[in-house]
């Protein structure tokens, strides 16, 4: 019982020391976003290779939608996406997804993109870098709504019939619509 | 170690304080009174293992609860990372043996600099080069059991060149390549340089003198250190038979729009290995060629590849010393992904994808067919030839709702006489159909027929697998579903029962049901709660993908993100 305590006082402490060191009035769901942390910046080539940086896009809403050939609701939640983008863009929000299939597979993506009509940035994180670093389950299809400021404002994780309603409430609001 | 007793359930809402107390700040850091953002995401998974009739009881019966704490701090070009694994066994078969030995270890950590041209890293990173043929190390599992490499990591751009340099040990969590579990730094009284993985070095250059236009070089070394491992994993001495250094070099061009309907690319690379106590040092060679083709509604993949022994690790005839390998390079396969069907030692043949939407619209037709020869074994007579042909169907309707059909059939034929013939014929679908305001029904699922014959013995069998799903959505709070799976090629029946009993042995379990129910809490908190018995694999629940590990029993997962 000791090495229970031992193991899980370990593994809790270092959240209840970080969550003690934040400053108070802290929202989970970030509304009180003066202290939220900015995503850091982070550079992904697109697929004729030309690097593309999140810091580029600072001042927009942002969203970032990680996909996977094989992923069929990200087949699904993508036309939707590229709608929002389409309606929206002049209004300051950009989207951009990041493709994490294999390097061996990029001849399916670059199909995948030409065959379903996708107008929107498609990044490439063949390495898992940046989904590991987000989205440590791996799960699929996941998305992060920036403000124009670069803060989280919502995780989409999965996506079902309806969440693409959810998902323009929420674009719609950092834009001021 | 001896075996645990049983827990108390306070440790278990102890560990449920964690995902409460983690957030996400900006702040100024003590001391050098500088900015700093601290990202956090935080999973806790909590199994009870029943029964899963695999004929191992050794891993049933137990419950564990996994901790995963990612913490990122960054602070103008300097990132530190951390995760943080915490496990948990309660009841476990043996807690001395690895798999079930609880811990609480710095997993994976790194500290990069970024600068304007060039950035540097030390730690745990992923890397794979070009199309993965040389280097492919990126994540592989989904909860704690990834892989990666562990050492330093530069590269350097300028303009139109970029240099990528790699050394570090390979597969520092020693993953299970095959069970996906990891199976721990930890021997007794052992250094740690004795428990220790491969190590590898690589450099890649790669220049863009046009647009969409990459030409590549890279070599990877790699350091064999399988010895140590067989040795404590199962006592399997089968050094004799690996190699024990190997060193790949290769060069790609890749070149994206050639013109508005040409895509090409061919990546070539070379591997030399050398075979402890084997007269003939192994050689290969892979060669991957592809070309996209876009005019109008209609597009097109063309794949060859041409892989001769282009694998590090050489396989013995029983194939038995495998636990331990990690794959450094990444053949693709060229039959669709879901299958999980390898043809990666010794392969010749190629692929064709043509897909075809008429009028632009929702409609999507797809033919496709990958055909090869290819050997299975070390054994040189072990050839067969593979075809694989598969038709998709795709319409959308209901302004939101999408149908999805694939129809497949997949033969294997041996070339020389005796052997294994395989016959396939798959069926995948799914649809997604909208209901009223935001509730929604999702409907997937596929079937297996296969048919084996053995043409040395001449004998026959049949089997029927396959796996189906209904789901019930709330957007976005509330989704439901149940699955049903079914599988009688594991047990060697030619009936699908729930349980077959084989003469003499113990009842293997043959249809497989699941429920599963996943809460959303804005986004941020999301718990999921998962029951039943569940097939490996690539599966999409309740709009979420994911690679699942074989399971039966009760599973509930928290993830909170910032």
């Amino acid at each position: 019982m000791k090495r229970y305590l031992l193991v899980i006082s370990c593994c809790l402490l270092p959240g209840l020391l970080l969550a003690s060191a934040c400053p108070a009035g802290h929202s989970l769901r970030g509304e009180n976003s003066g202290k939220d942390a900015v995503v850091g910046d982070f550079t992904l080539p697109d697929l004729a290779g030309h690097d593309v940086r999140l810091s580029d896009y600072r001042g927009k809403v942002v969203y970032l939608s990680f996909w996977a050939t094989w992923c069929e609701p990200c087949r699904l939640e993508l036309p939707h996406l590229q709608r929002l983008w389409q309606q929206r863009r002049q209004q300051g929000f950009e989207l951009l997804t990041i493709c994490v299939d294999p390097g061996d597979r990029d001849n399916l993506v670059r199909q995948q993109v030409r065959r379903d009509g996708y107008r929107f940035p498609v990044l490439r994180d063949r390495e898992t870098e940046l989904i590991d670093r987000f989205n440590p389950t791996m799960d699929l299809p996941f998305g992060l709504l920036l403000d124009r400021q670069g803060r989280i404002q919502h995780i989409q994780q999965g996506f079902r019939l309806g969440d693409e309603e959810n998902i323009r409430q929420k674009i719609d609001s950092l834009l001021g619509r | 170690m001896p075996n645990p007793r049983p827990a108390s359930r306070l440790p278990w809402y102890l560990l449920l304080l964690v995902p409460l107390s983690a957030r996400a700040v900006d702040f100024t850091m003590p001391l050098v009174d500088k900015q700093a953002s601290l990202e956090i995401t935080e999973t806790l998974v909590g199994d009870y293992h029943d029964d899963n009739f695999d004929q191992d009881p050794s891993n049933d019966g137990y419950g564990d609860l996994r901790n995963r704490l990612n913490l990122r701090l960054a602070m103008e070009r300097w990132t530190l990372s951390l995760r943080l694994d915490a496990s948990l066994f309660i009841e476990a078969p043996s807690a001395a043996r690895p798999p079930y030995r609880n811990r609480l270890a710095p997993e994976k950590w790194y500290l990069k600099y970024r600068a304007r041209s060039w950035q540097l890293q030390a730690g745990d990173f992923y890397a794979s080069f070009g199309r993965g043929l040389a280097l492919g190390i990126r994540k592989v599992d989904q909860l704690g059991e990834d892989t990666s490499i562990m050492g330093i990591r530069g590269s350097w751009h300028l303009e139109s060149f970029s240099l990528t340099v790699v050394s570090g040990l390979l597969n520092p969590s020693n993953t299970d390549g095959v069970t996906e579990k990891t199976i721990s730094d930890w021997v007794p009284r052992s250094p740690w340089y004795a428990t220790r993985s491969d190590w590898l070095s690589g450099l890649r250059a790669e220049w863009r003198p046009l647009p969409g236009l990459s030409l590549a070089g890279h070599v990877v070394g790699l350091v064999y250190d399988p010895y140590r491992q067989n040795q404590h994993l199962q006592g399997l001495i089968e050094m004799s038979i690996l190699p024990r250094w190997a060193t790949i070099a290769g060069s790609g061009l890749d070149w994206a729009g050639v013109t508005d309907w040409l895509d090409v690319n061919l990546e070539f690379n070379w591997l030399h290995k050398d075979l402890h106590q084997q007269l003939d040092a192994g050689n290969g060679w892979g060669l991957l060629a592809g070309s996209n083709i876009y005019l109008g509604n209609w597009t097109l993949v063309a794949e060859a590849k041409f892989y001769d022994d282009y694998e590090l690790y050489t396989e013995t005839e029983a194939g038995d010393y495998l636990p331990t390998r990690i794959d450094v390079i990444r053949p693709p396969t060229l039959e669709p992904a879901e299958m999980e069907i390898a043809n990666n030692r010794s392969v010749a043949g190629g692929r064709l994808r043509l897909s075809w939407r008429p009028g632009g619209g929702g409609t999507l037709l797809e033919a496709a067919g990958a055909g090869f020869w290819a050997r299975a074994t070390a054994v040189a007579q072990d050839r067969y030839w593979i075809y694989n042909v598969w038709l998709t169907a795709e319409q959308s309707f209901l302004r939101s709702g999408l149908a999805r059909c694939i129809l497949g059939l997949r033969e294997e034929v041996p070339l020389a006489g005796g052997g294994l013939a395989k016959h396939l014929v798959y069926l995948y679908t799914s649809a997604s159909i909208p209901l009223w305001g935001r509730h929604s029904l999702e409907l997937s699922g596929n079937n297996w027929w296969e048919h084996k014959h053995n043409t040395t013995l001449d004998s026959s069998t049949d089997f029927v697998k396959g796996e189906w799903s209904l789901g019930w959505s709330w957007s976005p709070l509330l989704t439901a579903s149940v699955l049903v799976g079914y599988d009688s090629e594991s047990s060697g029946s030619r009936q699908l029962e729930i349980f077959y009993t084989p003469a003499g042995g113990s009842p293997i379990r043959q249809v497989f049901l699941a429920g599963d129910i996943m809460l959303n809490f804005s986004g941020r908190v999301i718990l999921r709660l998962l029951a039943g018995q569940l097939r490996g694999g690539a599966k999409c629940i309740n709009g979420l993908c994911r690679i699942f590990p074989p399971f039966a029993g009760v599973k509930l997962e928290t993830t909170v993100r910032f």
